[in-house]
C-alpha cells in the first residue's frame, strides 16, 4: 500500500494490501499524491438542489485522486478517529474500480469513520444519498445505504458495478 | 432559581440541545449522518450519543469542550421525541471524582439503533435527525455567545 502510485491506481491494477501494519506515513506517499489536497473548487458545489460536486467535470480524475489522498491521509489528522487498514483498503479498492467503471460519473464523496476504524463514504445529489460504509470488524459486510427522500433501501455486500450504477441514480432526475 | 443539582432534572421539550460536529460550518453540506450514529467501539458500541442542553451551554461552548469539533447543530428535543424508534434526551451531567457536578449541559441522546446489529435502522435513524438538526453558523454562535457571557 505505501508504495501504490497513481498511475496503479488508474490503470486499475491496484490490489489492497491486508497486512497487519496499521498507519500510513504521509511521507511514504506517492509524491503526487502527497502534494495534492481536497481544495478543488469542483468539490466544494453545495448549492441547494445541486450535486456537491461537479459530476460531468473534466476534472473527475482530478476528484478522484483528491479523494484517494483524503482517504489515505485521513489518519494524520485526528489520532482519536482512524481509519483501519482493511477498512481503507476495501473502500479504495472498491472506489477505484467504480471509477474505473465510469470515470464521467465520478464525483468524490465526504469521507469519515464510524467510530471504530470503519470507512464511511457519503455522496449526495439534491435530495438522494448514497452511504458506503465499510466496517473495520472482518467478520461484518460493508453496505450500500441509499436514500430518496422518504424511500430508502440497503444492499449489502454490493460491488463496484453496483456503485457504479447507483452513481447513475445519484445523477438522473428520477 | 437555581437548580440544587442543575443538569439533573429532566430535559424538557421545549429545550434545545446541541450536537458537536466534527466538520466545520465552512462549507454548506447537508449535516453528517455519522454525527448522529453511535461511535462503533470494541468491544461493544457507545450506547448513546453525546448532547449539550442549551440551558447550561452555548453552541461554542459544546463545541470547545472537546477537541477538533468544529462544528454544531442544535436539536429541538420536542421534534427528537417525535421521531420513530422511541428517540430521547435524557440528563447525564458530568462529574468529578468527588461526584461533584462538573458540566450540567451533557445529556444523551438514546434509543438510537445499534449500527452493528441494526445498519439499516441506525441510518433511517441518523437520517431523520438530520431532517431536524440545524447547524448553527459561526455568526449565530458568536451571537449566542456574546448574549450569554458578553463580549471577551
Amino acid at each position: 500500500m505505501s508504495t501504490m502510485s497513481v498511475e496503479v491506481f488508474l490503470t486499475g491494477t491496484y490490489q489492497p494490501s491486508l497486512s497487519p501494519s496499521s498507519t500510513m506515513e504521509q511521507g511514504s506517499l506517492p509524491v503526487e499524491l502527497s502534494r495534492r489536497t481536497s481544495s478543488l473548487d469542483s468539490d466544494k458545489v453545495t448549492e441547494q438542489g445541486r450535486t456537491w460536486f461537479s459530476w460531468a467535470s473534466p476534472a473527475a480524475k482530478e476528484s478522484f485522486l483528491a479523494f484517494c489522498t483524503m482517504v489515505l491521509q485521513y489518519n494524520n489528522e485526528d489520532e482519536d478517529d482512524q481509519i483501519a487498514e482493511n477498512a481503507r483498503d476495501a473502500a479504495l479498492a472498491l472506489a477505484q474500480s467504480a471509477y474505473a467503471n465510469a470515470p464521467n460519473k465520478w464525483s468524490s464523496p465526504r469521507v469519515a469513520t464510524d467510530g471504530g476504524g470503519g470507512v464511511r463514504l457519503t455522496w449526495r445529489s439534491g435530495e438522494k444519498e448514497l452511504r458506503a460504509v465499510f466496517p473495520a470488524d472482518a467478520r461484518r459486510t460493508h453496505y450500500l445505504f441509499k436514500e430518496h427522500g422518504e424511500e430508502h433501501s440497503i444492499i449489502r455486500n454490493f460491488t463496484s458495478a453496483t456503485l457504479s450504477n447507483e452513481f447513475e441514480w445519484l445523477i438522473s432526475k428520477i | 432559581m437555581s437548580e440544587p443539582n442543575p443538569g439533573t432534572e429532566p430535559v424538557e421539550c421545549p429545550e434545545i440541545v446541541y450536537r458537536a460536529l466534527k466538520r466545520g460550518p465552512d462549507h454548506d453540506e447537508p449535516l453528517p449522518s455519522e454525527e448522529f450514529m453511535r461511535r462503533v467501539r470494541q468491544p461493544e458500541t457507545e450506547k448513546a450519543v453525546s448532547l449539550s442542553r442549551r440551558k447550561y451551554a452555548t453552541a461554542r461552548d459544546c463545541r470547545s469542550k472537546l477537541r477538533r469539533k468544529r462544528g454544531t447543530a442544535s436539536l429541538h428535543v420536542g421534534k427528537v421525541r417525535d421521531l420513530p424508534f422511541g428517540l430521547d434526551v435524557t440528563p447525564d451531567p458530568a462529574r468529578n471524582e468527588d461526584g461533584n457536578i462538573v458540566d450540567p449541559a451533557h445529556c444523551l441522546l438514546i434509543n438510537l439503533p445499534d449500527p452493528v446489529t441494526d445498519e439499516e435502522s441506525a441510518e433511517v435513524a441518523a437520517s431523520q435527525l438530520i431532517k431536524i438538526a440545524r447547524l448553527v453558523t459561526p455568526e449565530q454562535e458568536e451571537q449566542e455567545h456574546t448574549e450569554r457571557y458578553g463580549k471577551a
